[in-house]
């Protein structure tokens, strides 16, 4: 064979090679997307945000919990984060430090200061409500993807014209939910739209991801959404959590996500 | 002296007030308890205090300014009244990795709910909760360094702190103490409470579990011989020179540890330690009801005999319908290497079990329920019931109420031992609290 050939013979090759161009199942479509908006979404290093979360009861009544939050990235075994409440003011203080895993359960440790003690606490007790939000442990814990089957169900857009991924997310471990419907964005890789379904199959929740805002880093440019407005369909209770003064990038050290930290 | 250090550290405090990362809290509670009538004229079945709490924090990497303190002001009860400080320390951070600390400190080395024989530093309020007295912070210098995946921590602790005991217009007193006195060796006269302390901890994080082992040398602080030095031999008889009586807080070594490791749902918790006293001083105490019961003599002399204490915890969490947290909490604690009346005049709780569950609500107002049964597995009919409700009324105001029911009847009608000096000292609470 003639060596004039083998430019064509290399992208033929490659052509067929490429999993997004071959025949894929719906399952490994959706893993492919997953897998792509994390790596898009990587590369962050380090974050620091004040949040605030805004709960409503069925009668409009509001109350705000406040807390800030750093995240350290660490790409080979999973996410550290440190969450420290600051209002209600019975719990300022308080601090939450989880070391992600990709394929078990997170580690958790929480810091109560009124005793200056550092209790190991069960993270597999998921679907319990985040300071009394509609919110629960899992909806804001790790999200690494070993953690969920994928699947594609298909293509959509919003209502203003941008382009979706709509995939279905089965958790592989003991959770609140049966499954989770994403709808990804194709420009900001992460989701508008998440509906949650109880055990039982029934939606109960879904979360609306707004006030994006994109935050470059190195020659990446990665987006955050600045407010998660979840609405519980079943209670009509409604929560709202939004971030302030985020910063991406961060270098944070490792001391500051040990156990000794929490002191 | 405490109160004017108290005042200067939170004026210090107060300077670093413009600085950025700065943050402060603190609480204000009125108390209120209100004991079973005990027919006594010499002592308050009514307890009303006010409680407070300041703590500020300053920190500018590499280093950080604590400073916590309490302090109670009881209405009926001028014993209940005091200052502690808890924190008041500088730290910084050498070269990234090495942390010194000097300053009181508090510390919290237990790993579980109710029984800590592992958590021994710092000296306690025996006017408080049993199974969670206040503390009172320990003069500390320490230095840290990293070890795999944990840190070894170095300790020097130059002076002993005195235990805040209950005053003689209090329930939970049996008998008006005098001042504490530290015997080091064959020394108990001078009564010097600056003294040589010092130790060692090791914590690491292996997979699920969390490890420390500990090594101390101090005086100790939750197991003093009561009597006195002060006796003569009256026709071979032991007999006091005085009606006073005083706590003795021998020096010891203490070798322990801690274990938590998560199963799932379930936590395991494991906490021991040995202890090793100075056995150079006797001191002339009351003879336990069993020896009496056996026709010795009233009075005896004794140092406190070495020993291993012992607990384990299992929590286990749960989800129940409405969103309702669960905890379920099985501990058991245990003092071995010594007979049942040594065991007996150790501790109150030489041989127990505690069971108890926690419901949060996880509703908007955080509303708890916590409740606990203790019971003696050696002695017949002690228990300690503890049931207490919290609730948050807003997002400053906290209201929490409950009741505590003691029953430890008298078995020998010569002298009280353990819980049974707290027999009949039942109380409701309630305290309303606004936080800062």
């Amino acid at each position: 064979m003639s060596i004039k050939f083998l430019p064509l013979l290399t992208i033929i090759s490659l052509f067929f090679a490429h999993p997004a161009l071959s025949k894929e199942t719906p399952e490994q479509k959706g893993l492919r997307i997953a897998k792509m908006t994390r790596d898009m979404n990587e590369g962050f290093k380090g974050e620091t945000a004040e949040m605030e979360m805004t709960l409503i009861d069925a009668y409009n009544a509001k109350t705000v919990r406040e807390m800030t939050s750093k995240v350290m990235e660490d790409d080979k075994e999973g996410d550290k984060s440190l969450m420290v409440f600051l209002n209600p003011k019975d719990v300022k203080g308080t601090k939450m430090l989880t070391h992600s895993h990709k394929n078990d359960d997170d580690d958790q440790w929480l810091f109560l200061p009124s005793l200056r003690r550092v209790k190991r606490i069960s993270s597999r007790n998921k679907s319990s409500s985040f300071m009394g939000s509609e919110f629960s442990y899992e909806d804001l814990g790790s999200q690494e993807i070993e953690k969920y089957n994928y699947k594609w169900i298909k293509d959509g857009k919003t209502k203003s014209g941008e382009k979706l991924w709509i995939l279905e997310r089965v958790p592989k471990k003991k959770s609140g939910y049966s499954k989770m419907v994403m709808y990804v964005s194709q420009t900001k890789n992460n989701p508008v739209k998440i509906d949650y379904f109880d055990r039982k199959g029934e939606l109960l929740k879904t979360a609306t991801f707004s006030d994006y805002k994109v935050y470059k880093i190195g020659n990446k440019n990665i987006y955050r959404a600045h407010k998660i407005h979840m609405k519980n369909i079943q209670t009509k209770k409604q929560s709202i959590f939004s971030w302030k003064n985020r910063k991406l990038g961060v270098d944070h050290k490792d001391r500051d996500f040990d156990t000794r930290s929490l002191k | 002296m405490q109160k004017f250090f108290f005042s200067f550290l939170l004026l210090l405090s107060g300077a670093a007030l413009a600085q950025d990362e700065y943050s402060g809290q603190g609480q204000v509670s009125l108390e209120f308890r209100q004991f079973e009538k005990d027919q006594s004229e010499l002592t308050e079945d009514t307890n009303i205090s006010i409680f407070s709490r300041i703590e500020q924090r300053y920190k500018s990497d590499p280093f950080e300014h604590v400073f916590r303190g309490y302090a109670r002001v009881d209405k009926k009860d001028q014993n209940r009244s005091f200052v502690a400080l808890e924190d008041a320390y500088f730290s910084a951070f050498l070269a990234e990795e090495y942390k010194i600390l000097a300053g009181y400190k508090l510390f919290n080395w237990t790993a579980t709910e109710a029984f800590h024989p592992a958590d021994v530093i710092n000296s306690r309020n025996f006017d408080s909760n049993l199974e969670n007295l206040e503390k009172k912070g320990e003069l500390t210098i320490e230095f840290e360094v990293p070890f795999f995946n944990g840190a070894m921590a170095f300790y020097y602790f130059p002076r002993f702190e005195e235990p805040e005991y209950p005053g003689e217009r209090s329930r939970l007193s049996s008998v008006t103490l005098q001042r504490s006195v530290v015997v080091d060796g064959t020394d108990y006269t001078t009564n010097e409470y600056w003294t040589n302390q010092y130790g060692f901890r090791l914590t690491q994080v292996i997979m699920d579990a969390d490890i420390s082992l500990h090594y101390l040398n101090h005086i100790d602080r939750n197991m003093p011989l009561v009597g006195t030095t002060n006796y003569t031999t009256i026709l071979g008889s032991l007999t006091p020179l005085t009606s006073q009586v005083t706590p003795y807080y021998y020096r010891k070594t203490q070798v322990g540890g801690t274990y938590q490791q998560v199963f799932g749902d379930l936590i395991l918790k494991l906490e021991f330690a040995h202890r090793t006293f100075e056995q150079d001083t006797k001191v002339l105490t009351a003879k336990s009801a069993v020896l009496k019961s056996q026709g010795a003599g009233a009075y005896e002399t004794k140092f406190i005999e070495n020993h291993t204490e012992a607990a384990f915890g299992l929590e286990y969490v749960m989800s129940l319908p409405g969103g309702i947290d669960g905890n379920f909490f099985l501990e058991g604690n245990g003092i071995f290497g010594v007979d049942e009346v040594e065991r007996q005049e150790r501790s109150t709780f030489q041989r127990d079990i505690m069971v108890g569950f926690r419901l949060a609500f996880n509703d908007v107002m955080g509303s708890e329920i916590y409740t606990t049964l203790i019971t003696d597995i050696e002695r017949d009919s002690e228990y300690l019931i503890n049931f207490k409700y919290s609730r948050r009324l807003s997002d400053n105001w906290k209201f929490d109420g409950g009741i505590r029911i003691i029953e430890a009847p008298q078995k020998n009608p010569a002298i009280k031992e353990g819980l049974e000096v707290l027999d009949g000292d039942s109380y409701i609470f309630t305290n309303l609290t606004r936080y800062f």
